[in-house]
């Protein structure tokens, strides 16, 4: 039996997958106005490769694969580091007592985000991929280039970092 | 079909780490919107029409290498090391290892002068390949790119000097920091420095932190290397224009960045000491 290669559109991919690419993207660049820039370039090599698809991987791993790189050859490159992004974090302006509860767990998310983005990026990489994107650790070291036990081990430091970081924090 | 939760998954634990994750983003309102959608629908319309246009007219559009100055500057750099090392290593054979310790003081600034009067000459021809290095005593040396005779570069200003430094160079610094790149701390407008944490300081002295950063790194003795799996510590960036500079990341190794282009890594004697050393500096940094 043949199976037909699967024809993917753009604009359904970019729906499906986008937040996934932008909010993975915002974890590595930090500023949600060059996550989106970030979001267009890994679009168009997504386009432009689209072609080139093998299937060996899923589809969602192959473009959170591509978003990994295309941020770490940003943040690479030193003139994007010239500039410091500005705080995103808001002030929560309380209007009544309500309000308390509800900011103090907005405020435990922003924290553990925080603490997830200023992981080491080889912990944060693994972390990422299969806490926030579901992969296996299979998956991940696949996307990360790395044997599964060093996938495992860094995963299991960056469970370890995350932990203390965390401990009184929350 | 494989099995997600195969024998290598690790079991997700109580953190419930994409629940937090999503909630805060969501608070924050970073998900993809209507606009960004567009926004990108239509660069990857561009994308492609560029693309089309390209292969139509070859001829009209020709691949053009992004324009960098950069580039040629790391070529000119380079050719100057090489060239401070053939200089040098002519000087040792010439005179024997014998010397004055004080005759050592050749080292960086002639160094650095003869580099900076290649990147000089570099910028004032565009892509000036071409070094006649007769007066500095090897006159048969002669690099010659692509037969391009756009001007000779004549090494005259430190030659008197240079030849009546006694002969002992002995071994070199062309893999000491300032002897590869060079910068003039006077002309640097910004440097920060950035930790892995994330805290980023600038010096607001910059000539005076530049020269201690310089002066931290030539401690060290750098060897090319290609290691690939880099972790840097610090990252410190070194401005001396808006799109002229360094940036050097320390970590298990040195990285240093010609302005947009990647350009070297580096392994070093004693990496802890220097990691230590700038932690010291960024330390004392406001």
């Amino acid at each position: 039996m043949f199976e037909e290669k699967e024809v993917y559109d753009i604009e359904t991919l970019m729906r499906k997958y986008g937040n996934d690419v932008l909010r993975t993207a915002y974890m590595y660049v930090k500023d949600s106005h060059l996550a989106e820039d970030i979001f267009q370039d890994v679009f168009i090599k997504v386009n432009q490769k689209l072609s080139t698809f093998q299937g060996n991987s899923s589809i969602k791993t192959w473009i959170i694969r591509i978003t990994i790189n295309t941020c770490k050859d940003y943040i690479k490159s030193a003139w994007n580091q010239r500039v410091v992004p500005m705080s995103e974090y808001q002030e929560n302006i309380l209007t009544s007592d309500n309000d308390f509860t509800a900011v103090e767990k907005e405020e435990d998310n922003k924290i553990i985000r925080k603490m997830v983005m200023d992981l080491p990026d080889k912990y944060k990489d693994v972390l990422l991929l299969v806490y926030y994107q579901d992969m296996t650790i299979s998956e991940a070291a696949s996307v990360l280039k790395i044997a599964e036990g060093t996938a495992k081990s860094r995963l299991s430091r960056a469970k370890e970092k995350l932990k203390l970081y965390l401990e009184g924090r929350i | 079909m494989v099995k997600k939760n195969n024998s290598n998954e690790i079991n997700k634990d109580s953190l419930d780490l994409k629940s937090h994750l999503d909630a805060s983003f969501d608070y924050d309102n970073i998900k993809v919107s209507e606009e960004l959608i567009n926004k990108t629908l239509e660069a990857i319309k561009n994308s492609n029409n560029k693309e089309v246009l390209e292969e139509d007219n070859p001829k009209v559009t020709p691949f053009k290498k992004k324009s960098n100055k950069w580039v040629s500057t790391r070529r000119v750099a380079a050719a100057a090391a090489v060239l401070i090392l053939f200089v040098a290593g002519y000087r040792v054979i010439d005179g024997g290892l014998g010397g004055k310790k004080s005759d050592q003081n050749f080292t960086m600034e002639s160094a650095k002068d003869e580099v900076s009067i290649l990147n000089k000459t570099e910028s004032d021809n565009g892509s000036v390949e071409d070094f006649d290095i007769s007066n500095t005593g090897v006159a048969e040396n002669e690099f010659n790119t692509q037969g391009v005779q756009e001007e000779i570069v004549g090494i005259t200003s430190d030659t008197a000097e240079f030849d009546k430094q006694d002969n002992s160079l002995t071994i070199l610094v062309a893999n000491t920091f300032s002897s590869l790149y060079s910068i003039n701390p006077e002309q640097v407008k910004e440097l920060t420095i950035e930790n892995k944490a994330g805290v980023i300081k600038t010096q607001m002295d910059t000539k005076e932190g530049t020269i201690s950063i310089i002066n931290i790194l030539d401690e060290q003795k750098l060897t090319i290397t290609d290691i690939e799996d880099f972790e840097w510590s610090y990252k410190v960036l070194i401005l001396t224009g808006e799109k002229e500079g360094l940036t050097i990341l320390v970590g298990n190794g040195i990285e240093i960045l010609v302005g947009e282009e990647a350009s070297s890594r580096y392994i070093v004697d004693d990496i802890e000491g220097l990691k230590n050393k700038l932690e010291e500096f960024f330390n004392t940094m406001p």
